[in-house]
């Protein structure tokens, strides 16, 4: 199996399971269609690795040693690694099924499965990764600027983007009329955004909440 | 004639003829040269007399007519022819004939009488008995050869000496009472004790007879004495020796009896009388004191005893004086004269009142014993150290066989051909090691139906240890028999449900291992052909994946064909197998539901390999069985690590040691009783044959299962089975 670090950019797919057969079939297959493959025999060793910063996807079977494939997934989750997932199983109990999906998985195979279908997940799940590594990064320089705010400039943000009037927000904080346009103007500016429903679409990425009293 | 009777009392000079010639001579001389007018030849009578001491009578006759001739020619010569008419000289000379022919007439007569009588002497002296013969006063005149030889006196030292001194006689009597006797009787006889020249003391037995002249006065007494000191001291010493048997027979404590050849006692030794019994009884006539059913028996024992000459031996009661019988045992032995005839019997009657008793208990007790035995309902045997049966109880008539069907030639044909070889081990184990033996085997009926028999055997030691005799008992046990493979059936029947079940159980994890190789090789196949299919084929790629399609085929095919063992319906079939491997085995198929439930596996084998003979699936249901109970009893374990622990170990006495153990909460203690019966379960949803089925299992191959609980560390389920072989 092919362990040597892809180049930037190549998308690579990670395989966890813990019978050699299939990882080195799937590894096969997975070249075949020229994808970077990463190999490994159980979670714990995917976690000690260092994951090369490009579009990825891991497929992994819900059933490996020491660690429910699901389980793992929450830890990853947990630890902030947001690889898109696909799981196999030899057994696609229903159950588990929705509560893979329900976690975020791409999808779900049942083994033995169609070599066009793993294509597919991979190929979904790598654009996916991609597409959410660009939003990422967008979501990253809309941060860096809200970073830039002032204390107030944030509280008056949090309240416009709920639509409250500068009169509402000059009465609910305590400021002048004039003082929350000014507030107002400057968060426009720094947030770069030019209206309104821009700056309830970076609140919403940013995940940005108004404290209502 | 004196050379030839040396012993003589009479003895000759051997110069007498001489001197009596020149007698005769001078004579002559006399007679014819001188002119004396007398009758000197008158002289040759004292010639003649003189030669009858030493001349035949023939010779005598000669020497006297010799002398007449002598002279009648001194008579011619002292006288001329002239002279003739002189009447005085002839008749002087007719008168000297008429001398010389008288004296040798007297002469003649006299020496025939002393011939006879030296004749007789000589064939005194001649006798070996001792003989001798003395005056009146007792002065020894004549002594033989024989006494010479018997006391060692030369005739010489005893002639003229007093016998009684000479000899030391001592009389039984006194010498005046013998001769007394002998003077009125003329003889005496009796015994005497003497004395020979050495001092030695002999007994003689002594004939005097008194010699008396023809006046009747007593002349001379003749003693004859015989030796009879050797016989004297046998006679004595038969004497005690017979009195000493006699005490010996009196003393012995058993009865003897002598009888006449008839079968007449003449004796009884006194322990007759100390057992009750008055000998003249005995000797009145047996019967008198036989029992009368006894004695036709007996009588008939004496008369074969005679006509066989052999032992006269029988047992019969015998009646003592008190009037009461006791059992006796008599035996005679025919004591025979030289001639081979029969004289005495000699005889000993034992009492074998007690033993008679005994032996009628004992035959009793027998025959109660040998209809027990014929009763009991087993079928009872009993066979000589090399297991040759010799006794069969009636039992075995119910099967229709007989001693003969199951002699050392026959009882192979009654044994189950295929129970005979096991059969035939058995016995010669048993016999080579002296030991009880227990065999299970089908014996042929005599309406030929096959039975199932349990066979066991017990041998009699002798205090060697040798084998006196084989006892055993067969059970007919085709009932037992039947209901076993019944249950047999039912237990594999029940195990087999139970595997079904439990593979059930396992759906996920065998589907797991089914489904893994499946999916790799579908995959490999696709990647292959996608290998194939681009613009320049990868072959390495297509052939290592193509090596990967065959080696899962394989494994696909090896998972199936365990769970097809483990699904099967069937008999036990033990073979010698690996316990390490064959857990192992076992333990794919349950891998999965151990990943599934994230448990541990740790695995501690014994070094050594562990054979041992069982039926493979039997034991991997065993081990599915416990590491399924195991998995389903950690399930619950969230605030601790889940680990199930196998462990094999070879013990010291050639089992092999299987110990399984979870993390799990451990078994309540009031449930570790009943946890192998069947129907007992501690889970919702649990039939509870799981355990007792490893139970039957375990117990089947010989072995043993237990479970313990140690505090804080779950539950341990053990089992040990015995090992074929220990390899290194």
């Amino acid at each position: 199996m092919n362990e040597r670090t892809p180049p930037a950019a190549e998308p690579i797919v990670y395989v966890i399971d813990d019978d050699n057969a299939l990882r080195d079939a799937l590894s096969s297959l997975l070249r075949s269609v020229g994808l970077q493959v990463q190999g490994f025999a159980s979670a714990p060793q995917l976690l000690q690795s260092t994951l090369a910063d490009v579009p990825s996807c891991l497929v992994l079977d819900v059933r490996l040693p020491g660690i429910s494939g699901l389980d793992f997934h929450q830890q990853l989750v947990k630890a902030g690694i947001l690889l898109p997932v696909i799981f196999m199983t030899g057994h696609g109990d229903i159950p588990m099924t929705v509560q893979a999906m329900k976690a975020g998985a791409i999808d779900f195979l049942p083994k033995p499965f169609r070599d066009q279908d793993l294509l597919d997940a991979v190929t979904l799940a790598i654009e996916r990764d991609r597409a959410r590594r660009s939003e990422a990064q967008v979501t990253a320089k809309l941060s860096a600027h809200y970073q830039t705010l002032t204390p107030r400039e944030r509280e008056v943000m949090a309240l416009v983007v709920t639509g409250l009037m500068n009169k509402q927000i000059a009465a609910e904080i305590g400021l002048s009329e004039i003082t929350v346009k000014i507030h107002r103007g400057h968060v426009m500016k720094k947030m770069g955004v030019r209206s309104l429903a821009d700056l309830v679409r970076v609140a919403e990425m940013l995940g940005i909440r108004a404290v209502v009293p | 004639m004196s050379q030839s009777t040396p012993l003589t009392a009479i003895r000759v000079n051997r110069w007498l003829p001489a001197v009596t010639a020149m007698g005769a001579l001078c004579i002559f001389l006399l007679d014819a040269l001188t002119p004396l007018d007398i009758a000197i030849a008158v002289l040759y009578g004292a010639v003649v007399m003189v030669a009858s001491t030493f001349c035949s009578s023939s010779r005598l006759l000669a020497v006297a007519l010799f002398c007449a001739g002598l002279t009648i020619a001194a008579f011619f010569i002292s006288h001329s022819l002239d002279e003739l008419d002189e009447i005085d000289a002839l008749g002087r000379c007719m008168v000297s004939l008429a001398a010389i022919f008288l004296t040798a007439l007297l002469s003649l007569r006299n020496q025939r009488v002393t011939v006879m009588l030296r004749e007789q002497a000589n064939l005194l002296a001649l006798s070996h008995d001792a003989i001798f013969v003395r005056d009146i006063h007792d002065a020894i005149r004549f002594w033989n050869h024989g006494a010479q030889e018997l006391y060692g006196w030369p005739p010489d030292a005893t002639v003229g000496r007093n016998s009684h001194v000479l000899l030391q006689t001592r009389f039984s009597e006194s010498l005046d009472a013998t001769m007394a006797v002998l003077l009125r009787d003329g003889r005496w006889e009796g015994e005497l004790i003497q004395r020979r020249h050495d001092g030695s003391e002999l007994i003689v037995a002594s004939r005097w007879s008194l010699v008396n002249d023809s006046r009747g006065r007593a002349l001379a007494i003749l003693e004859s004495n015989i030796d009879i000191t050797e016989r004297k001291r046998a006679e004595a010493l038969a004497l005690r020796q017979e009195r000493e048997l006699r005490l010996a027979l009196d003393t012995l404590p058993s009865l003897v009896w002598t009888a006449f050849p008839e079968g007449d006692v003449d004796y009884a030794n006194a322990h007759w009388v100390e057992r009750g019994f008055a000998p003249q009884a005995l000797r009145a006539g047996w019967s008198h004191v036989l029992h009368p059913d006894d004695l036709a028996l007996w009588w008939a024992s004496w008369e074969q005893a005679l006509v066989d000459g052999s032992v006269f031996e029988t047992e019969a009661r015998l009646r003592r004086d008190d009037g009461v019988y006791r059992w006796f045992l008599h035996r005679a032995v025919p004591l025979r004269d030289e001639n081979g005839d029969l004289v005495k019997w000699y005889a000993a009657s034992t009492d074998i009142e007690d033993r008679k008793r005994a032996e009628q208990r004992s035959m009793r007790a027998e025959h109660e014993l040998r209809e027990a035995i014929d009763t009991i309902p087993a079928m009872v045997w009993s066979a000589t150290p090399d297991m040759q049966v010799n006794f069969i109880n009636k039992r075995w008539a119910d099967m229709g066989l007989t001693l003969e069907d199951v002699s050392a030639q026959n009882w192979r044909l009654v044994c189950h051909p295929d129970d005979l070889a096991q059969m035939e081990r058995d016995r010669a184990k048993a016999i080579h090691n002296r030991s009880a033996f227990e065999n299970t085997s089908r014996l042929r009926r005599g309406d030929g139906e096959y039975r199932w028999l349990l066979v066991r055997g017990l041998p009699l030691l002798d205090h060697h240890g040798q084998v006196l005799r084989w006892y055993g008992v067969n059970t007919d046990i085709e009932q037992h028999r039947r209901a076993e493979d019944a249950l047999h059936r039912a237990q594999a029947e029940l195990a087999h449900a139970n595997r079904v079940a439990t593979l059930g159980e396992l759906t996920a994890s065998i589907a797991h291992e089914v489904n893994q190789p499946l999916a790799a090789i579908v995959t490999n196949g696709e990647a292959c052909l996608r290998w194939l299919s681009r613009p320049e084929p990868q072959l390495k790629e297509v052939h290592s994946g193509l090596t990967r399609v065959i080696s899962e085929g394989r494994r696909a095919s090896e998972v199936i064909r365990r769970l097809r063992a483990l699904a099967r319906k069937g008999d036990a079939q033990k073979s010698a197998l690996n316990l390490t491997e064959t857990i192992d085995e076992a333990l794919i198929l349950v891998q999965r539901e151990l990943i599934r439930q994230r448990i541990g596996l740790q695995r501690d084998y014994a070094a050594e390999s562990l054979v041992c003979q069982g039926d493979r699936v039997q034991l991997q249901q065993v081990v599915i069985n416990l590491v399924v109970n195991a998995i389903q009893a950690m399930a619950q374990t969230e605030n601790r690590s889940r680990t199930l622990s196998i462990r094999t170990r070879l013990l010291d006495h050639g089992q092999a040691y299987v110990g399984i153990q979870d993390s799990g909460p451990g078994i309540a203690a009031d449930h570790m009783d009943r946890l192998f019966t069947a129907f007992f379960t501690t889970k919702g949803e649990g039939m509870g044959m799981g355990l007792s089925i490893c139970r039957s299992i375990i117990d089947a191959h010989g072995g043993k299962i237990w479970v313990s609980s140690p505090e804080g560390e779950g539950a341990l389920f053990q089992f040990v089975l015995p090992t074929l072989q220990v390899a290194a």
